[in-house]
């Protein structure tokens, strides 16, 4: 015992003594050595061909013409593919498990094991048809988004895109880093939380965790590509239409990246005070991806992974789903007080008692929310021959018929723009929010990072609604 | 209710001045926050602290002189002396105050944890260096002796504070002060910084700004009882000597400078090859460590290969392989052209 | 039969190398020998992590992207072995949770061998690390991987000639295209039955204050407990503050790193 105490009083005199110079003085004598070691063992027979071939590729994508976009160009090419690419798949999953074996499982419940309505209700139209949903809408584009970005990621071209965006960034405040955060959470806001991995600063990862939300997901894509063509795309002669609606789902993506920046921004001046405390970006040079490693990695990584929170998540919301349209109280379902009674209030926001239900009950994925505001609006609005019962998700093959259906419920091109803006600005899906828990490992910054955008979003629709009545 | 002009007019009012002046720097809730009322024990502690002050320094320590410390009238002053002697923390030889003790053990712990803090502010937060103080006051009455341990290990038992102050072991000592102030030097002597004094505010502000940090190496070039005139790190600066007298300093040999002149890494134009001769004591912590794991010492080849679309930041290839680095940083890292 | 292996030509012991691995996954429950997997982030540790084990993990091209301890399995020569994937970091000298868990595994988890993968084109800031671990276990094999990319990049590394300097064996690899894995089996088995005996090269260039400050320590540890393998970096630790070394001490643990205590506890 004594012998111990003496070795770490030793210790701690000789610390004193040195001072803070340590650690500097050791790894210096470390890489004295290492440099004899390399020197004598490694040749390099001139710095020819190659070294050159990565130094053209940096020439090209981080100059002042070319950098942003080249990035521009590539990122608009994956999240298009994306779009594009998913629409057969998801039609074909949601062939198979809502249009064929939803009426099935429905029947075979219901009828062949002779379960009382409600609970073929609560199980089959509320659980099973919530997970079959997320599953359909999610799966496809995830399983496109995240194998074209990781094969941008292993061949080396994200640390670019930070290395280019940087210094946005910095000006807010943030790290480079959080340009691939922000870009991965296009794909997934979920994913793009657990990317903040690699921001090694505390401070700034919180930032990038905080503003993520602030990416249009994927999940909310077609909201705002279907909301744009009704309500926008109307507003143009019908050649133009369909160039002015995709403008205006661009520019709220575009939007969502400034409210990342400012908030961000804001952060640092305010709660989370302070600067950058590290900066050092690796460009690793380029390899070319393994192509089959990369997308089965990815898709075992990130989609199965993302889609499978999001399923949990799904259960329970069907449920709840399914119950607030069939528990009625004095006659009236649940749906339909609350909407009554949220209405003035929506209204005076821009938005309606049935958007505000549909993102309260459809938290578990974006990608419900419009099945859910069909719903509800069918429910509300008494319009009998669409649909399939109340409590029951659905969706239409035609624009016009949901044009209708909204119309019918009161839709003006102010909830249009405002369900646009709620859409990006809105607190993180629930599979988002625990994650941030997950990640953060706490209540506070969870709370922080899912009220904050809600806030900002009942602000932004205020003043949408106020300036659209005072011009209009 | 229903008039646009008004709605929109509350709507500015509620969500931006608001909030503003609530969250704002000079905005209530930081208001709030510094001038809350501070509790019996906060003032025992910081009681505890001013007197250990003084017999570190080696000054009487008596009511007045605790009273104008603690900004409190003397009559409260005479209650918490009272309260110090009835938990024997303190005693009194005439009018001197003077620790028990129990007290000495009491007031070092207060003044690790407030270290401990600092220097956790410091390496591991961006958190702006004017804050790391006034943060400090607060948590050295909250964290626990258990909280402070781990935080002490996490940060690997640091011995000094970002200002340079020794960081008392658990249950040890300090070990005694070291250096001289900046006034004792003359015209040409070399000296490194060794410790800066972060009371009162309103200098250590000044000497915040000047980006002075122990560690740093410097030369006087003229020195008068009017002005001290040292270049730091490069900079000339130019101090009077009151700000002076808060600086402690080591002299040193010419010959024990590592890097003899300060040329930063951000001079460095395309394409040129360069040699590293050091870094900054401003880069601390974790950056620190980082860009000396990244080959960041001295004598490693350097050269600039490109630079991000607006400029910053810049791509440098060292050790084969290629890092950016923000101009913050590449100002803080030292070069000698080849 | 290993000693058969070492007189063939290449060729055959390739084909015979690789028919005595046998991946098994995360299957580790029963094992003969631990093997630690350490190097600097985006080297390909985790390709030569599922090169040895069969699986597939994967973690892009970032540092740091590795967050916990990974651990897989694998049989060769009738043996049974662990392999912990380590964290990728820089350096183990920093209060990082990644490179906390990496030293830490190192010296108390005690490996039979600790593999250092190391890239090829940036062989000397690799060797930072490299010269740490040393510091640390002398049992060690370093695996030069990306050689296929040095060579496209006209990089020539003299395998013999490190192998001399650093007392360990080294071997060339690309883990991408399964390239060196055999021969890395070869070394690992080696230097656990004790075939190899690693002299590795300890840090010689210190010198000054801090030096002085070191011997002394390292002294008084060796006093204190002899035959522990690495009283330098135990001296060095200290210097650190590094509270798991200081523990370690009060609590007698740091005796079983003597060798008196065979048993391995991880």
């Amino acid at each position: 015992m004594e012998n111990k105490n003496k070795l770490i009083a030793a210790a701690n005199n000789l610390r004193y003594e040195i001072g803070e110079n340590l650690h500097d003085y050791v790894i210096e004598s470390i890489y004295e050595e290492a440099s004899d070691i390399a020197s004598k063992s490694v040749k390099n027979n001139g710095k020819t061909d190659k070294f050159n071939l990565d130094a053209k590729i940096d020439k090209i994508v981080t100059s002042r013409a070319w950098g942003i976009p080249i990035m521009l160009f590539l990122l608009a090419t994956v999240f298009w593919l994306t779009i594009e690419g998913s629409n057969v798949p998801s039609a074909f999953i949601a062939s198979i498990l809502v249009e064929s074996l939803h009426p099935l499982l429905r029947d075979f419940v219901g009828i062949t094991l002779g379960m009382p309505w409600w609970f073929t209700g609560v199980l089959i139209d509320g659980a099973y048809l919530a997970m079959a949903w997320v599953v359909s809408v999610m799966l496809p584009p995830m399983a496109i988004f995240f194998p074209l970005f990781t094969l941008l990621e292993d061949f080396g071209y994200l640390p670019r895109v930070a290395f280019n965006m940087d210094n946005a960034f910095r000006k807010a405040g943030a790290h480079g880093k959080q340009a691939l955060t922000m870009s991965m959470g296009f794909g997934c806001n979920a994913a793009g939380v657990i990317a903040a991995r690699i921001i090694d600063s505390p401070r700034e990862r919180l930032l990038a965790i905080i503003t993520n939300n602030f990416s249009l997901c994927n999940g909310r894509w077609p909201t705002q590509i279907l909301i744009s063509t009704i309500f926008i795309g109307a507003l143009a002669p019908p050649y133009l239409a369909g160039i002015i609606s995709a403008g205006a789902v661009v520019t709220v993506a575009l939007l969502g990246i400034g409210f990342s920046l400012l908030l961000s921004w804001s952060l640092s001046k305010t709660v989370l005070r302070g600067e950058v405390s590290t900066f050092s970006l690796e460009l690793p040079p380029y390899r070319p991806p393994l192509f089959f490693r990369t997308l089965y990695t990815s898709l075992i990584d990130r989609t199965l992974f993302v889609l499978w929170r999001a399923v949990i998540f799904a259960v329970p919301a069907g449920v709840v789903i399914w119950l607030t349209g069939n528990i009625e109280i004095g006659g009236v379902s649940i749906a339909e007080h609350f909407i009554l009674a949220a209405d003035p209030w929506a209204i005076f926001f821009g938005l309606n008692g049935v958007i505000l239900l549909a993102y309260i009950i459809a938290i578990p994925a974006n990608e419900i929310v419009i099945p859910t505001i069909l719903m509800l609006t069918v429910m509300a609005t008494k319009v009998a021959e669409v649909g399939s019962g109340a409590g029951v998700m659905f969706e239409l093959d035609s624009v016009s018929e949901t044009s209708a259906i909204l119309t019918a419920g009161g839709w003006t091109t102010l909830t249009g723009i405002n369900l646009m803006l709620f859409s990006l600005l809105h607190n993180p899906c629930s599979t988002t929010i625990y994650t941030i828990y997950k990640e953060t490992g706490s209540v506070k910054w969870t709370a922080v990072a899912t009220i904050i955008p809600l806030l900002l979003g009942f602000i932004i629709c205020f003043f949408v609604a106020q300036f659209w009545r005072l011009l209009s | 209710m229903d008039n646009p002009l008004l709605l929109i007019f509350a709507g500015v009012v509620l969500f931006i001045i608001t909030p503003y002046l609530i969250f704002s720097d000079k905005g209530i809730f930081n208001k709030y926050r510094k001038s809350k009322k501070l509790q019996d024990k906060e003032f025992i502690e910081n009681a505890l602290k001013f007197v250990y002050d003084c017999e570190y320094r080696g000054a009487a320590c008596t009511i007045n002189s605790l009273a104008g410390n603690l900004r409190i009238t003397t009559d409260h002053c005479v209650i918490i002396v009272t309260e110090l002697l009835r938990l024997n923390l303190i005693y009194k030889i005439d009018d001197r105050i003077v620790l028990t003790p129990e007290g000495r053990t009491y007031a070092l712990r207060i003044i690790r944890i407030h270290r401990l803090w600092e220097k956790y502010l410091a390496d591991k937060t961006g958190i702006n260096e004017k804050e790391w103080h006034y943060q400090a006051e607060i948590q050295e009455h909250i964290l626990s002796e258990n909280e402070a341990d781990e935080l002490s290990a996490i940060l690997g038992n640091p011995l000094y504070d970002p200002h340079g102050d020794p960081i008392p072991l658990r249950d040890g000592e300090i070990p005694p002060k070291k250096g001289i102030p900046l006034t004792r030097l003359v015209d040409g002597d070399f000296a490194e910084i060794v410790h800066i004094e972060d009371e009162p505010d309103t200098i250590y502000a000044q000497l915040t700004a000047l980006d002075l940090h122990p560690g740093m190496k410097l030369r006087i070039i003229d020195s008068n009882t009017q002005k001290i005139v040292f270049e730091c790190e490069g900079d000339e600066k130019i101090l009077s000597p009151i700000f002076c007298a808060n600086i402690s300093v080591v002299k040193i040999e010419h010959a024990q400078l590592q890097v003899k002149e300060y040329v930063p890494l951000s001079t460095l134009e395309e394409g040129e090859l360069a040699k590293i001769s050091g870094i900054s004591k401003s880069i601390r912590g974790l950056q620190r460590r980082r860009l000396l794991d990244l080959g960041f010492v001295h004598g490693s080849e350097i050269i600039k290969e490109f630079s991000s679309p607006n400029g910053d930041p810049v791509a440098f290839r060292i050790k084969n392989s290629l890092i950016a680095l923000r101009k913050e940083q590449s100002d803080k890292i030292f070069i000698e052209r080849v | 039969m290993t000693e058969n292996l070492k007189a063939s030509a290449c060729d055959v012991c390739e084909v015979n190398n690789r028919a005595s691995l046998k991946r098994m996954g995360l299957n580790i429950e029963k094992f003969d020998f631990i093997v630690a997997l350490a190097g600097n982030p985006n080297t390909g540790k985790s390709t030569v992590f599922n090169a040895l084990t069969g699986l597939r993990q994967h973690t892009g091209n970032w540092p740091g992207k590795t967050v916990a301890r990974a651990e897989g399995g694998f049989e060769y020569n009738d043996k049974m072995f662990k392999i912990v994937d380590l964290p990728g970091t820089y350096s183990l000298l920093s209060t990082s949770t990644d490179e906390e868990i990496a030293r830490n595994f190192i010296l108390f988890g005690k490996p039979d061998v600790t593999v250092i993968v190391a890239d090829a084109t940036r062989l000397e800031r690799n060797l930072n690390l490299v010269l740490q671990v040393l510091e640390i276990t002398d049992k060690a094999v370093l695996c030069v991987n990306l050689i296929d990319e040095a060579e496209r990049h006209n990089v020539e590394i003299d395998i013999r000639s490190l192998s001399k300097e650093l007392g360990i064996p080294v071997v060339a690899a690309s883990a991408r295209s399964n390239k060196g894995i055999s021969e890395l089996l070869n070394a690992v088995f080696q230097v656990v039955t004790g075939n190899f005996i690693c002299k590795p090269k300890r840090i010689s260039k210190l010198s000054g204050k801090v030096s002085k400050a070191i011997r002394s320590l390292t002294t008084m540890i060796e006093n204190e407990y002899p035959g522990v393998p690495n009283p330098r970096w135990i001296a060095l630790r200290l210097l650190e503050g590094d509270q798991r070394i200081i523990d370690a001490i009060k609590s007698g643990e740091i005796i079983e790193l003597t060798g008196s205590n065979p048993q391995a506890v991880v």
